[in-house]
């Protein structure tokens, strides 16, 4: 079909980078499933993720043959009761718009690198002066929900453990919640979105809570081919759904199903205690119902030994390997 | 955790004890530390943690004093019961960090020469700017626009501005 035959859209959506993350799947799986039959073009709050996407054709919005869509996902508001998952939810909103049939083709996001960006060396490697592999670690999140925060303590905990075996590269933006770890590679507040998405590239794997990283670890291809998906341990609690959140080759570490609280799905509350910022998020309904040592009950149930050994699940699998010997030897991690 | 009374300090503000040693106490984000009576959101948050390492620093100085002097047999004795002090103080500073990670504060350290020299404050209901994070941000620009050449403004009908309609 030409281009001028094709229906235009322009889909736009200005909230967080995971929540663009599952519109790059919506706007590929739009084309898989009807190639040649639209040509899309988006506005988001972050470009950088849909660098050399091959789906985007430039268009005018001004353009009376272009349909501009704000793209939501309500099936969220579904995701308690129905086998969904977030990849589906900006799907799901296009299918009812266009009255369309899009299904996922792809278990993840929707991320693609250049050949220059392919062939450029390990982001790490400036700081430690050779392509060690290395773990991404994420420690805290947006302020916005502190529930989903486990406590520092026990993300150093982890840290310590695999001293001399991993490198964690601690990632974060320095306008949210990102305590200082020590014995890592600090890159707080050193990384753009795209950045994020090279350092990804080059992981060998990803620590962090229900967070952005997560999902980019499952759209970025990993760069040993040998690699089949990168692994990733995510501490969930009981927030949200897991058939929500979670990709099949990650360690999803949830409670829902073990408590009160989340007896049957997600709690999808907001805040562990308020914190005074004036948002709505700090009134009684968005609250932890079980706050115990200053965290939500099931962050504190899931213990430092169980992230520990979720992570060694992919070392004893034979997936991926340690440092070796000479490298842990070698200072590669600040005081 | 049993519940502090937020509206005291944890640790005695070290300033107004006449053996205040003021090069032991940290500066806070780079600055001065809150005044004792401050009113702001953080302050009493602030001054429990300069306090907490000013403590610290002054336990430091004694262990370093201690070890400069000459040797003696009470000097293993002296320097256990320093380190002691310094763990049972870590300790509080830990409890503090403890206490307002759920509220999102950070309060990282600054060290030069084993002293503490800064504190450096995040906290979770303000931003750098010292605006409350879930407050709408306002703002506003004058954009100048050039009239086309003959036109003065004098001669142009601007729309007048309506007062708003109930239900619109």
């Amino acid at each position: 079909m030409t281009m001028q035959a094709r229906e235009k859209l322009i889909l736009t959506n200005f909230q967080a980078p995971g929540d663009i993350l599952m519109l790059t799947a919506a706007v590929r799986d739009l084309h898989k499933c009807y190639p040649n039959k639209f040509a899309t073009d988006v506005r988001t709050s972050c470009a950088e993720l849909w660098e050399n996407n091959p789906y985007l054709t430039p268009l005018d919005a001004q353009n009376p043959e272009v349909q501009t869509i704000e793209c939501h996902y309500p099936l969220i508001q579904a995701s308690n009761q129905r086998p969904v998952h977030f990849l589906q939810g900006f799907m799901d909103y296009l299918n009812e718009q266009l009255r369309l049939r899009i299904r996922p083709t792809v278990f993840g996001g929707d991320i693609h690198l250049s050949d220059a960006e392919k062939a450029a060396s390990s982001p790490v490697k400036e700081y430690t002066g050779s392509d060690v592999p290395y773990w991404i670690i994420v420690a805290g999140g947006k302020y916005d929900f502190t529930i989903k925060w486990w406590h520092f303590r026990r993300w150093q905990a982890v840290v310590d453990h695999f001293r001399g075996k991993i490198l964690f590269v601690q990632v974060g933006n320095t306008d949210d919640y990102h305590p200082p770890l020590k014995n890592v590679l600090d890159l707080r507040g050193k990384t753009r979105l795209r950045d994020l998405v090279l350092l990804t590239y080059h992981a060998q794997g990803v620590l962090c809570p229900v967070t952005f990283l997560m999902h980019l670890a499952a759209a970025v291809e990993c760069r040993d081919p040998r690699l089949k998906a990168r692994p990733c341990v995510v501490v969930a609690g009981g927030r949200e759904s897991p058939h929500w959140e979670a990709y099949p080759t990650h360690q999803f570490i949830h409670a829902v199903g073990a408590l009160p609280c989340c007896a049957q799905a997600g709690c999808w509350r907001s805040r562990i205690v308020p914190i005074g910022d004036g948002d709505e998020k700090d009134h009684p309904e968005h609250l932890c119902l079980d706050v115990r040592a200053g965290m939500p009950r099931c962050m504190q149930m899931i213990t430092p030994e169980e992230v520990t050994r979720r992570i060694e699940y992919y070392f004893e699998g034979g997936q991926v390997r340690f440092l070796a010997p000479d490298t842990a030897n070698k200072n590669l991690m600040k005081e | 955790m049993k519940p502090r009374n937020h509206s005291q300090p944890v640790l005695e503000d070290p300033r107004a004890r006449p053996d205040f040693r003021p090069e032991h106490f940290p500066t806070a984000n780079g600055k001065s530390a809150p005044s004792p009576d401050g009113r702001g959101p953080n302050d009493q948050k602030i001054l429990e943690f300069l306090s907490v390492y000013y403590r610290l620093n002054c336990e430091h100085a004694k262990l370093l004093e201690s070890r400069g002097m000459a040797d003696s047999a009470g000097g293993p004795q002296t320097e256990r019961e320093r380190m002691q002090a310094i763990e049972r103080i870590l300790v509080i500073r830990d409890g503090l960090e403890d206490q307002y990670a759920p509220m999102g504060t950070i309060a990282e350290p600054v060290v030069r020469g084993g002293f503490t020299v800064d504190v450096k404050f995040t906290f979770g209901n303000v931003n750098r700017a010292g605006r409350l994070r879930g407050a709408a941000m306002v703002s506003s620009a004058t954009i100048p626009i050039r009239l086309p050449p003959g036109v003065r403004i004098e001669d142009l009908t601007l729309p007048e501005e309506q007062p708003p309609v109930a239900g619109q």
